[in-house]
C-alpha cells in the first residue's frame, strides 16, 4: 500500500504540444480515486507514468515518500488490469498460481491463497476450466484474481469493464466495488466512463486536453464543478452553460436577465460570464408564472424513466430541462433557475461563485 | 412514402434461426422502431427489407407489391448501417455525392443537393476534408448526410448511435429526429435503447430471439408491456420482476412476497387455476421518500450504487429478489434503507404464460 504524489508532471511526446501539462495530484493511501475524461485528455498518459512505463519530461513521481521517477514497472510493485483481459493459456487454477510459483513459500499456503481469490472474483465454480475459452468477463475476473494475488502497493484499472459484455457489467461492477472496500489498496481507476467513476471512485480526478481540472469528492464534482466542462461532461443531458453579461448586480442574457442574490459573491471586474444550471435544477411551468423566463419548446425527448427532456429555446440561447409532464412542440414555457443551483464561470469557463 | 408489409419471414443462419416467422405491417409515412437486444435479430430483418439479404421464406410488400425477390437499387431505400464505412480516399463532398453519381444527375445539381444536405447537418464547413481529418461525430453526420441526400421513400437505420460518445449521442437525438421528420418517407430505425425507440418512434416492434413480442403505439407499449419478454426490453435498467404466489386467507386472496409483504388482490379477479404471479415494477418507481398516499415502506439491503451523473442507478436486495432503483443525484446511502413502492405501479403477468394479466389496482378504484 501507499501515497502516490504526483509533482509538477508534464509530458511530451513530441516537442509542441504536452499530452499532460503541470499536473500535481496525491493519491491518499488506501483510497480509490478515478481518472476520467474524453479521449485524448491525458489520462492514459498519467497512468502509463504511474506505472513506470513512461518517463515524464518534467516533475516528479513518489511513492511514499521515495522517488520511483527513474524506477522501472517491474520495481514498483503495480498491479494493472487492461481492458482487453490477458489470460494464459493455462487453467484458470493455473492463472491465478502463476504469480506465486517462484516465491518462497509453502505449497498448501500458495494453495490455499489461489481459492481464497478465487473465492473473491467469484471463480471457484471453474477453476479447472481452460482459461482462454472463458467469455470476456469471467476472463476479466481471472486477470484481476491474478493482480490481486500478487498483493500490489498500488492497483490500475485501465477502463476495465468497456469490453465486458454488456449484460455482465452490473454483476462485475458489484464484486469490484465489494474487493476495494475489502482490500483498501490504493487503487486507481482509468475511465472515460463517467458512471464508472463516479462509482468506483471516492475522488474523482477530471482532465481535459492535458490538464488536471478537478479533483474532488464525487458530491464535489457534482454539485461544485470547478469548470464549465465539468458541468457539462458530468451529468445527463449536461449542464447548460448561458453566456451573458454582468451588469449592476445582474447578469444580462439578452433575451432575459438574472438578478444575482445578494450573498453571492463574484470577483470585481468580472463582465463576460457564463452561466451554469442543470436541467434537472430548472423549474418549469407550462402556465405564465410573474419573474420566470419565457421559452419556447422546440423539442420533447422522453426518457422513459417516469421524465422526459424538453429542448426550448429563446432567440439567443439553447437549453434543455427535465419535466414529469409531456409538453407540445412550439408551445410556450416558463422556467425558473433556483440561485442555490447556479454556478458562474468565467469567460475561459473556470469557476468564479464560492 | 411506401407502405410495408413483413409476411411470415424466417431466416437462418448455419441451423440457427435468426429470424421464425416474424410478420407485421408498417403503414406508409410512419416511424417505427424495432426494438430488441444483442442478437435479436434486428439488423437481419432490415438487411432482408433493403433486399440486401433474401429469406428463406415469407415475402415482403412495398405498397402491395412483392418486392421479396428485387435488388436494393429498385427498392427506393436510404440505409444508415451502425459501422458506416466512409471512402477513405474521397473528401466530405464526394461521399456525400457518390449515391448520387450513380444516376443521372447534372454537376450543378450534385453540388445543390450536397451542400444543402451538409448545411443541414452541419459539416458545410467540412466538405474538403477527408474522413481520417474528421472526428468520431463528425464522421457519423458524414454517413448520415450520404444515406440522407437522395430522396428515398424508406430509411432504415440501424443503431445509427450506438457507436457515438455519450454526450455526442446527447446532442444527435433530438437532431436526428428533426432531420428525419423533413424527409416524406417511411422510416425504420433498429435500437437496442428503449430511449431512443421512445424518442424516435410512433410505433414501436419489440423484437426478441427472433420472434415479435409486441408491437403497437411507443406510448402504450411502455405503460403496459404485454408480456414478461417486452416488460424486459422496454426499459433500461429493464423493469424489476418479483416472485410471488397467490395466499388465501378466508375468503380474500393476497399476493404474497416471501412473507414481507401481502397485498390484498381478491377484487382483481386473477385466474383461479394459477396460484404464481410475477409482479413487475418500472426502476423509476421505487423511490428513497414516500411518494402519495399509497407508498409501502421497504427495508433493503444496499448492492451497488451506481452514480450515473444527474441520476443513481441502485442495486439492491429485497429477500431473494434483485431490485434496481433509478432515483435522483445523492449522497452515499447506508448498507440497509428504507426504499419506498406503490402496488398501484404493479404490473401483474402470469408467471406460466408470461402474459400480463393486469395492472395492480385497489379495491373499489
Amino acid at each position: 500500500m501507499a501515497k502516490i504524489v504526483l509533482e509538477n508532471i508534464t509530458h511530451s511526446y513530441n516537442k509542441d504540444v504536452p499530452a499532460v501539462e503541470d499536473v500535481n495530484m496525491v493519491f491518499e493511501d488506501q483510497t480509490t480515486n478515478a481518472l476520467l475524461g474524453p479521449s485524448g485528455c491525458g489520462k492514459t498518459t498519467i497512468l502509463k507514468i504511474i506505472c513506470g512505463l513512461l518517463k515524464p519530461t518534467k516533475g516528479k513521481i513518489y511513492f511514499d515518500d521515495e522517488d520511483v521517477t527513474g524506477l522501472p514497472p517491474e520495481k514498483r510493485n503495480v498491479a494493472i488490469v487492461f481492458q482487453f483481459p490477458v489470460v494464459y493459456s493455462m487453467s484458470v487454477y493455473d492463472n491465478l498460481m502463476f504469480p506465486l510459483l517462484n516465491l518462497k513459500i509453502p505449497q498448501e499456503e500458495k494453495k490455499k491463497k489461489v481459492l481464497e481469490i478465487a473465492e473473491m472474483v467469484g471463480l471457484s465454480h471453474v477453476l479447472n476450466a481452460h482459461a482462454p475459452r472463458l467469455g470476456p468477463a469471467e476472463k476479466q475476473r481471472v486477470a484481476i484474481g491474478r493482480v490481486l494475488i500478487r498483493e500490489p502497493k498500488v492497483f490500475l484499472f485501465d477502463e476495465p469493464l468497456s469490453s465486458i459484455e454488456p449484460e455482465k457489467k452490473a454483476v462485475l461492477k458489484t464484486e469490484i466495488k465489494k474487493i476495494q472496500r475489502k482490500l483498501k489498496q490504493t487503487t486507481i481507476y482509468v475511465t472515460h466512463d463517467q458512471t464508472e467513476a463516479l462509482t468506483f471512485a471516492e475522488k474523482v480526478a477530471i482532465m481535459d486536453k492535458g490538464r488536471l481540472l478537478q479533483f474532488d469528492t464525487v458530491e464535489n464534482i457534482y454539485n461544485k464543478p470547478a469548470a464549465a466542462f465539468i458541468g457539462f461532461f458530468i451529468g445527463s443531458p449536461g449542464m447548460n452553460i448561458i453566456d451573458g453579461k454582468v451588469k449592476d448586480g445582474s447578469i444580462d442574457f439578452g433575451d432575459f436577465v438574472f438578478k444575482l442574490p445578494k450573498t453571492m459573491k463574484l470577483p470585481s471586474g468580472l463582465s463576460d460570464v457564463k452561466l451554469g444550471i442543470r436541467p434537472e435544477h430548472v423549474e418549469v411551468s407550462t402556465v405564465e408564472k410573474s419573474g420566470w423566463y419565457k421559452f419556447i419548446v422546440d423539442a420533447y425527448e422522453p426518457a422513459g424513466k417516469g421524465f422526459g427532456i424538453i429542448h426550448i429555446s429563446t432567440d439567443h440561447h439553447d437549453i434543455k430541462v427535465r419535466s414529469e409532464q409531456m409538453v407540445d412542440e412550439y408551445t410556450p414555457i416558463w422556467v425558473n433557475f433556483p440561485t442555490q443551483y447556479i454556478h458562474i464561470f468565467d469567460q475561459n469557463g473556470m469557476r468564479v461563485n464560492v | 412514402m411506401t407502405k410495408i408489409e413483413v409476411k411470415n419471414i424466417s431466416k437462418s443462419f448455419g441451423g440457427k434461426k435468426v429470424l421464425d416467422d416474424v410478420s407485421f405491417t408498417i403503414d406508409s409515412g410512419d416511424f417505427v422502431s424495432i426494438l430488441g437486444p444483442t442478437n435479436a435479430g434486428k439488423s437481419t430483418l432490415l438487411k432482408i427489407i433493403a433486399g440486401v439479404e433474401n429469406p428463406d421464406s415469407g415475402q415482403i410488400l412495398f405498397d402491395d407489391v412483392d418486392v421479396t425477390k428485387y435488388p436494393p437499387q429498385k427498392r427506393n431505400i436510404g440505409v444508415i448501417f451502425q459501422n458506416f464505412a466512409l471512402y477513405p480516399n474521397l473528401t466530405v463532398f464526394d461521399n456525400i455525392a457518390s449515391p448520387l453519381k450513380a444516376k443521372n444527375i447534372s454537376k450543378d445539381k450534385i453540388e445543390m443537393k450536397v451542400t444543402e444536405q451538409a448545411r443541414i447537418l452541419k459539416i458545410d464547413a467540412l466538405l474538403k476534408k477527408r474522413p481520417n481529418e474528421l472526428s468520431g461525430g463528425e464522421a457519423q453526420r458524414t454517413a448520415l448526410a450520404r444515406a440522407l441526400v437522395k430522396d428515398a421513400a424508406v430509411y432504415l437505420l440501424d443503431e445509427p448511435l450506438t457507436n457515438l460518445d455519450y454526450k455526442l449521442k446527447e446532442s444527435m437525438k433530438i437532431e436526428l429526429k428533426k432531420i428525419l421528420q423533413t424527409k416524406r418517407a417511411t422510416i425504420i430505425y433498429a435500437t437496442p435503447s428503449p430511449e431512443e425507440a421512445l424518442v424516435f418512434a410512433n410505433t414501436v416492434i419489440f423484437l426478441y430471439n427472433g420472434h415479435v413480442v409486441q408491437t403497437g403505439g411507443v406510448r402504450e407499449c411502455y405503460t403496459s408491456p404485454s408480456n414478461l419478454i417486452a416488460a424486459q426490453i422496454c426499459s433500461t435498467p429493464p423493469m424489476n420482476l418479483i416472485n410471488t404466489k397467490i395466499v388465501t386467507k378466508g375468503n380474500k386472496d393476497f399476493l404474497d412476497f416471501e412473507g414481507k409483504l401481502e397485498l390484498d388482490v381478491t377484487h382483481l379477479n386473477l385466474p383461479k387455476e394459477e396460484k404464481e404471479f410475477v409482479v413487475g415494477v418500472y426502476p423509476f418507481n421505487l423511490y428513497l421518500n414516500p411518494k402519495g398516499g399509497n407508498s409501502i415502506a421497504i427495508p433493503v439491503e444496499l448492492e451497488l450504487q451506481e452514480m450515473a451523473g444527474s441520476e443513481m442507478t441502485v442495486r439492491l436486495r429485497w429477500n431473494s429478489s434483485s431490485l434496481v432503483m433509478y432515483v435522483p443525484f445523492e449522497k452515499e446511502l447506508e448498507s440497509s434503507f428504507k426504499m419506498y413502492l406503490d402496488p398501484t405501479d404493479f404490473f401483474i403477468y402470469s408467471k406460466q404464460t408470461g402474459k400480463l394479466i393486469t395492472k395492480y389496482k385497489k379495491s373499489g378504484a
